[in-house]
């Protein structure tokens, strides 16, 4: 299985170099991440890129610890989980219904909700952030979980729907026309045959979002005021304008905001690159 | 021969149960679209809370955005209508709104280019199927999902003019190391670098998935007339993937103009205004200056702008690209 555009020798260590070369690029500062988490404020700063002489797994029990004025990195890990999957929860849910709704029944007005979600998929979202701030601060949901996992699911709601339709659509009926002949509703259809059929991409949609949610820093800094409410990312900026001398302590709080992360991709590697280009095919 | 027939069943299972349409052709379609209405009606209950949300969370906070431009506002008291006055200080040649586009579109261009450029050329050499091609392509794109506060707060670490690691290697080989984000006139380049590094493996998975989707037939029958393989890189991968590049790179353009978190985890827009982008400038107008009617007149420009950009592509970009 080879396309081969080029066979020989020189050629084929031509194509090696920038691959090598991208490929150190992307692992030299993640290794620099780690390496130095588990280093000393004094080691980080005299020999950033030599290795730990002792690991000091302290830095992280410093950072879950707070202490002082400080809020305990176990809570921002703690808001950020529960932000996300609460999001996913309520944007899987919504997302899969609408989807289920645009891809099999040919109502009145369809093309125009699917016109709609497109032209809200193209807005600017920061531009959306002034009104969203205000309508949060009238209603009294500003640092509040409703009111940040109400706000992603609205953000997040035109793409997963798009991506959700584009799988509906390329999934056959056959098995949902049977159901319906057997005297099934429209509602026992969606959950019993289409729901299961389409984990596949359900799946897909949710990974993606939830790198996205995870990482969200916009909405979060200026919803979440509350530093027992925040999330990881901006507890993050605000450790790094605190304490900009604790090195280590930087490095192992980034740690923390990444490795869930890394862990999702290592996991589900396949649907993640899969819902990304299923995105931009659509 | 294609009249209409009197009746409509709105049930196919239940069999003869038919529903007299009125003879008036204005009321008789009325009647045929309330008929729809009800026949759909599961679908309207499906759809309405994703219609909900996104009306609430999208659809409102731009009608808004409008209303708010012509107010001016403090973000706690009254607001007052002041006309179009915001739009004639954003378009004055104080406001640094221009300055701000210029630099959103130098930073949009060059994000969009190095992406895409790069991107393609790393899935050309992974499709290749060289050893290791599988490692290549998981670690490639593992920058696309960090977080950019990280990616931000990592790089301006490492790029850091007096002890950063990058400037402390470009020294010890006897060069003279730029001052990246400390400087003007470097400080856009470097965030554009930081995105470009960031945003790569995204290019790069849609053009790989792309390449790979193209019959392999075409490259046997290419190799049997005698075509080397820069010709069938030129004239089979590239015309076959460039759909795909034209939708990246309008994808990428749209994501571009609203960028906000690399500037703001790396620079909040200094030294000076050097990396200002139109996220920035918004951000600064309402949420550090208080002047959320001034604020929302650049979310409106932004709205405008990629408004335009979204158009273009859906009407014109999308529709060749699906033709060809």
């Amino acid at each position: 299985m080879s396309l081969a555009h080029f066979k020989t020798i020189g050629v084929r260590i031509a194509i090696y170099v920038p691959l090598i070369a991208w490929a150190a690029l992307v692992l030299m500062p993640l290794l620099f991440l780690y390496n130095n988490s588990l280093k000393t404020s004094e080691q980080v700063f005299l020999s950033p890129w030599s290795l730990p002489t002792e690991l000091q797994w302290t830095n992280f029990a410093q950072l879950f610890d707070g202490g002082g004025d400080a809020t305990s990195f176990a809570t921002y890990l703690e808001n950020s989980f529960i932000v996300t999957i609460a999001s996913l929860v309520a944007v899987g849910v919504i997302a899969s219904m609408a989807a289920y709704a645009l891809a099999r029944f040919p109502f009145p007005g369809a093309r125009f909700v699917q016109v709609l979600f497109i032209l809200a998929l193209a807005m600017p979202i920061t531009a959306l952030l002034i009104p969203i701030y205000s309508l949060m601060n009238g209603l009294q949901l500003l640092s509040s979980y409703v009111g940040i996992v109400a706000v992603y699911t609205g953000l997040w709601m035109p793409f997963s729907i798009l991506l959700l339709r584009a799988y509906y659509d390329s999934m056959p009926r056959e098995l949902e026309d049977a159901a319906r002949v057997d005297g099934c509703s429209d509602i026992g259809v969606f959950i019993r045959i289409v729901l299961p059929i389409s984990k596949g991409g359900l799946a897909s949609v949710t990974i993606v979002n939830a790198v996205g949610i995870w990482s969200e820093l916009l909405f979060a800094f200026i919803l979440l005021s509350d530093p027992n409410m925040q999330t990881i990312n901006v507890g993050l900026l605000a450790f790094k304008t605190q304490y900009q001398v604790q090195w280590n302590l930087l490095f192992a709080a980034m740690a923390l905001s990444v490795t869930p992360l890394l862990l999702l991709y290592a996991l589900f590697q396949r649907q993640i690159t899969k819902g990304m280009t299923l995105g931009a095919f659509r | 021969m294609n009249q209409e027939p009197d009746y409509v069943n709105l049930d196919p299972r239940v069999e003869p149960v038919a529903y007299a349409l009125p003879r008036n052709p204005t009321t008789r379609r009325t009647a045929r679209l309330m008929q729809q209405i009800w026949k759909y009606r599961l679908a309207y209950l499906f759809i309405s809370p994703a219609i909900a949300v996104v009306l609430i969370f999208i659809g409102y906070p731009v009608i808004d955005s409008l209303i708010l431009s012509l107010d001016r506002w403090d973000g706690l008291g009254k607001s007052t209508f002041i006309g179009l006055d915001n739009y004639r200080a954003m378009f004055s040649n104080t406001s640094g709104l221009l300055d701000s586009l210029r630099i959103t579109v130098i930073f949009t261009a060059c994000t969009t280019l190095g992406t895409a450029t790069l991107g393609f050329f790393l899935a050309v050499a992974i499709a290749e199927r060289v050893r290791g091609w599988r490692f290549f392509r998981i670690v490639n794109f593992i920058p696309v999902l960090l977080p950019m506060t990280v990616v931000g707060v990592l790089w301006g670490m490492l790029l850091d003019p007096t002890n950063g690691a990058v400037n402390t290697v470009i020294s010890s080989l006897g060069f003279s190391p730029p001052l990246w984000l400390a400087s003007p006139s470097t400080a856009l380049w470097t965030i554009i670098l930081v995105s470009i590094w960031q945003y790569t493996g995204f290019p790069m998975i849609v053009f790989l998935a792309a390449i790979e989707g193209i019959p392999l037939e075409l490259y046997e029958a290419a190799r049997m007339d005698g075509a080397n393989g820069w010709q069938r890189l030129r004239y089979i991968t590239w015309p076959l993937v460039q759909g795909v590049a034209l939708v990246l790179v309008m994808l990428q353009v749209i994501f571009g103009m609203r960028t906000f978190d690399v500037a703001w985890a790396m620079t909040q827009g200094g030294p000076g205004t050097a990396t200002t982008l139109l996220g920035v400038k918004l951000y600064q107008s309402a949420f550090l200056y208080s002047d959320y009617g001034y604020g929302s007149t650049v979310a409106v420009a932004m709205i405008v702008i990629i408004g335009t950009i979204a158009f273009v592509y859906l009407r014109l970009v999308r529709p060749l690209v699906a033709t060809t």
